[in-house]
């Protein structure tokens, strides 16, 4: 409901600024101080962090022969985790845009989630490619000498891109509430005063500014749609575009988008649930959000399912050469166990019962998004390891640690701390910023901030 | 015994297959002698057909039913003229014949070596003859380098298919100019302040 064709009397506005007062204070107190908890968690992050920093430089100084990398699975945890990572910022795009454009309200106090979610998670898919090269600096070289027929180019150029909208797209909508840290947080520590002061922009809540600042999302919201559809696309090609069993695949790319989208609303869902719980924001977000993305989610893992009956069952009925090995070896021989694990637990199950209404509440959602997170991951794995070890010409005469790939300390290490690194950004925001949007929030309860700015104004 | 035969032809019939049976037996057991084969690689051009023709001879007679199989001289190993590694037998006259095809390159100067190959013959063993002729296709640096040098999805950096290039082009230029309007609205915001 938009309070456009509201009358504002008197009594309206009292009780529209009462609201909004009221929702600053409960947005804001999270940003008060940090609890021990919240710091032993940050604490926790770091040392993840630095014990993968020490991996990274033994690997910087030793060479990629401290991985259990080798000649056939030169891809390993690392382009797991890529994909992984690229996958969980597609929810960015989702929620925030794609269900802008539909009349649907309800999303709003969880935009600010999903962004952070996209952000941190592009942020580190960059860094981790990065990281599986042996030789970092020969990064310059797709620069220096750019070949535009590689898919790798086009993974660089869309990345960088779909990184710029989504910071873009989190920094726009939060223009107001970085405002109102910045008139509100006055006993905050200097540097932090001044970030917000440099934030924010002057923002004064101007009828420009508001206009300025609405046009640009929608803007953002439009071109960040296709974006997020080719990132993920352009992350499948990487593989679809090689000669492989397993890869060699017209069904990649929407597959990709398809278990991105499952993978990225999980991640919301257990990102709504540690927010709510420990920032205390019952209120704003319910358990009609939790009911909403609970059919999200069903919805999700439904069509992903379709999409892995495409993928498994077409080359299962033909069973042929090379193909037939790799989908044993899924289906009933070494990677059985992860393979089916990965269907049933982060898939099925989750479509099976959380169809039943009952079963949404917060909860039992959260309960089990976090098997579909943990499974989007080893289904990443599983798309990029088995493959490798089972090529169209057989591996022979090769030592016999390149016929096997299973991760060393510093690949975990590492891949570890990237992962503290993305929960680390969101943290670190929350800690900073209002995790939900207060001006969106308004607007979905029918109080246009804008309005309130403007009448603020005139009074003035 | 004998004289249950009355037929007096019978008799005789019989008495000649009691003897003959054991020394067609023993002359049976008796084991031939095949010396060693002599095998001809010929490579001939017959009726504008390049063809690889083997003679095998076992003391100037030639040996039917021989197993041969043709190869040519690649970079790193031997390429099956017959596909799948077929064999070929020899005739009545002693030969077995495989044609060459057109398009085989060869070195530089374009000679093909090619090798007929006889593998664990039941009596002759192994043996093979090789020949070579200039019957490979001319691989011409310059066509090829013209053929590199074309703009396609395989090329080098610089050799870029133009749409590619221009759709790529017109998309970056789309969304990195709305992106471009979007920061720019951000000095818009803050001028607006």
């Amino acid at each position: 409901m938009s309070m456009e064709h509201q009358i504002l009397t008197p009594e309206i506005i009292e009780k529209q600024t009462k609201r909004r007062e009221e929702m600053r204070e409960d947005i804001l107190r999270p940003l008060d101080k940090t609890s021990l908890a919240g710091k032993l968690w940050i604490a926790f992050l770091v040392v993840i962090m630095l014990i993968g920093g020490y991996a990274y430089y033994q690997q910087l100084k030793y060479g990629l022969i401290v991985t259990g990398l080798r000649d056939y699975a030169s891809w390993g945890i690392y382009i797991s985790n890529f994909v992984f990572f690229v996958a969980i910022s597609l929810v960015g795009a989702l929620i925030s845009s794609v269900l802008r454009f539909t009349n649907f309200t309800w999303y709003r106090p969880i935009t600010r989630i999903a962004e952070i979610i996209a952000v941190a998670g592009v942020i580190w898919a960059g860094l981790i490619i990065i990281i599986d090269m042996g030789r970092p600096e020969r990064l310059l070289n797709v620069f220096l000498h750019p070949r535009l027929q590689s898919p790798i180019l086009w993974d660089i150029v869309v990345i960088t891109t779909y990184l710029t909208t989504s910071v873009l797209l989190l920094y726009l909508p939060l223009l107001p509430g970085i405002a109102i840290c910045r008139n509100r947080l006055t006993d905050k520590p200097k540097w932090q005063r001044w970030m917000y002061k440099f934030f924010a922009l002057g923002w004064n809540g101007t009828e420009l500014q508001w206009k300025i600042m609405k046009r640009s999302i929608k803007m953002l919201c439009i071109i960040i749609i296709p974006l997020a559809i080719s990132i993920h696309t352009v992350t499948s090609w990487l593989f679809a575009m090689t000669l492989r069993p397993g890869w060699d695949s017209t069904n990649f790319g929407p597959y990709f988008v398809a278990g991105a989208f499952l993978a990225g609303t999980a991640c919301v869902i257990i990102g709504m649930y540690v927010f709510r719980k420990f920032y205390h924001l019952e209120k704003y977000i319910t358990e009609v959000h939790f009911d909403h993305m609970g059919k999200l989610l069903v919805f999700l893992c439904l069509v992903y399912a379709y999409f892995n009956l495409n993928e498994y069952f077409v080359p299962y009925y033909k069973m042929k050469g090379a193909e037939a090995k790799l989908l044993t070896s899924l289906f009933s021989g070494q990677f059985a166990g992860l393979y089916w694990s990965a269907q049933i637990l982060g898939m099925l199950l989750p479509a099976c019962l959380l169809i039943f209404r009952k079963m949404r509440t917060p909860g039992i959602v959260t309960f089990f998004a976090v098997p579909v997170v943990v499974f989007a991951w080893v289904k990443r794995y599983l798309i990029v390891t088995p493959i490798l070890l089972n090529p169209y010409l057989p591996i022979q005469n090769v030592p016999e640690s390149w016929k096997n790939y299973f991760p060393t300390w510093q690949e975990m290490a590492i891949v570890s701390a990237s992962l503290a690194g993305v929960l680390l950004i969101i943290t670190i925001f929350a800690r900073l910023f209002p995790i939900i949007s207060i001006w969106e929030t308004l607007e979905n309860e029918g109080i246009e901030l804008e309005d309130l700015d403007k009448l603020k104004k005139e009074k003035v | 015994m004998i004289d249950i035969f009355q037929n007096n032809w019978l008799k005789k019939l019989f008495i000649a297959i009691i003897v003959s049976v054991p020394l067609g037996l023993i002359a049976q057991e008796e084991e031939i002698e095949y010396g060693p084969a002599s095998m001809k690689l010929t490579l001939v051009v017959e009726d504008s057909i390049k063809t690889c023709k083997v003679l095998i001879t076992d003391a100037d007679k030639p040996v039917e039913g021989v197993q041969v199989r043709f190869f040519v001289k690649r970079f790193f190993s031997k390429l099956p003229l017959i596909a799948n590694g077929k064999s070929v037998s020899t005739n009545e006259t002693g030969v077995a014949s495989v044609e060459f095809p057109d398009n085989l390159p060869g070195d530089e100067n374009g000679i093909v070596v090619v090798t007929a190959a006889v593998e664990d013959d039941d009596n002759y063993g192994s043996f093979e003859a090789t020949d070579s002729t200039k019957w490979g296709a001319m691989v011409s640096y310059e066509s090829q380098e013209e053929e590199w040098g074309e703009r396609s999805l395989s090329g080098t950096g610089d050799k870029v298919p133009l749409y590619l290039v221009m759709i790529a082009g017109v998309i970056i230029i789309i969304v990195w100019g709305t992106l471009f309007y979007v920061i720019y609205s951000l000095v818009k915001i803050k001028k607006a302040g």
